[in-house]
């Protein structure tokens, strides 16, 4: 069974998290506030390459991003995704 | 990311602003909480000073935490150089590690040194996408700031002019400093339950922050809930 590699799950967590802000009228700011809050280490500009695909962030970043999200969406019913989400079952989740 | 790949990216890496346009009152305010607050964090800063030019009229705004903060940035526009002036220059991160062998600022790096000013670290600061401003820590020893500060300091312009931007125009001034402060404590407090973590479970702090993470998801509980929790308790509140 092919693996997905790191960009695809970027791309594909990337994707989800775009869709859930929409959903939800999260903005760019306030989901990077809610991240710096969280323990997250970079900046807007990386944030906004990542969800523009241009910018491949490592996991724990992905994942942090994520959690920011669900928890300012809260209540929303669509949830960004974690890296353990786009992994093939059966995989650790990313570190 | 390795911090100092990204010092550039990350000073540069502020949010939009809402077109909010602070009275000259807020701004002073606000900037002087922000120098106190750049000072309390950097542990090796001796003092912290912030310089804001306002796009309207451009008249300039600043704060320090001591005179010697504001003597070293006078001396800056007296001889026409030095650290912050580049830092609004560039819009990137500049670092002085010693003004006795500076040579980037040879003239400023000379009197700056006789001053008792011998490390520095000059952050901009970016308002409404435009640099008009920077922050900046100061030491009286050499080598006295690291990568890890460069890091800091910029994530804490970052959360400054995220601030600025979304506060209100009538309840500017404690907005600032009271936002500010909070973002910050959460962030103490999630770095401080996974350095518990990481002790009590001999974990990396990647692998905790994980941990953290995933407790989080299945438990339902917010992050910032779980690492009070963690640090409250003195038990682990994970399965």
């Amino acid at each position: 069974m092919p693996v997905a590699d790191e960009a695809t799950i970027a791309r594909v967590q990337a994707c989800g998290l775009a869709t859930v802000l929409e959903a939800a009228g999260v903005e760019l700011d306030g989901l990077w506030l809610q991240y710096f809050r969280l323990g997250g280490d970079l900046g807007v500009m990386e944030v906004e390459a990542y969800l523009h695909h241009a910018l491949v962030l490592p996991a724990l970043q992905r994942d942090l991003l994520a959690c920011a999200c669900n928890e300012l969406a809260e209540g929303h019913p669509r949830r960004a995704p974690y890296a353990a989400d786009c992994s093939p079952a059966g995989e650790a989740g990313a570190g | 990311m390795k911090p100092d790949s990204s010092a550039i990216e990350l000073t540069a890496a502020f949010a939009r602003i809402h077109g909010m346009l602070l009275s000259q009152e807020a701004s002073t305010h606000a900037v002087h909480q922000l120098a106190q607050v750049a000072r309390e964090l950097i542990d090796s800063a001796a003092g912290a000073g912030v310089t804001l030019l306002e796009a309207e009229g451009r008249k300039m705004t600043t704060a320090a935490t001591d005179r010697l903060v504001e003597a070293a940035d006078d001396l800056q526009y007296e001889v026409g150089e030095g650290p912050c002036l580049s830092a609004l220059a560039t819009g990137a991160v500049q670092r002085v590690d010693d003004t006795a062998e500076d040579v980037h600022w040879p003239e400023w790096s000379a009197i700056a040194r006789t001053m008792g000013v011998r490390s520095m670290l000059s952050t901009p600061l970016v308002v409404r996408g435009e640099v008009l401003g920077a922050l900046k820590v100061y030491a009286t020893t050499a080598d006295a700031f690291t990568v890890e500060d460069e890091h800091m300091l910029g994530l804490l312009a970052g959360a400054a002019a995220t601030l600025l931007g979304a506060g209100q125009a009538t309840d500017a001034p404690q907005r600032l400093s009271d936002a500010l402060q909070a973002a910050l404590r959460d962030r103490q407090s999630v770095d401080m339950a996974v350095g518990i973590l990481m002790e009590r479970r001999d974990l990396d702090q990647d692998r905790a922050r994980t941990l953290l993470l995933e407790q989080s998801r299945s438990s339902g509980q917010p992050v910032l809930e779980l690492a009070r929790r963690v640090l409250e308790r003195g038990s682990d509140p994970f399965p």
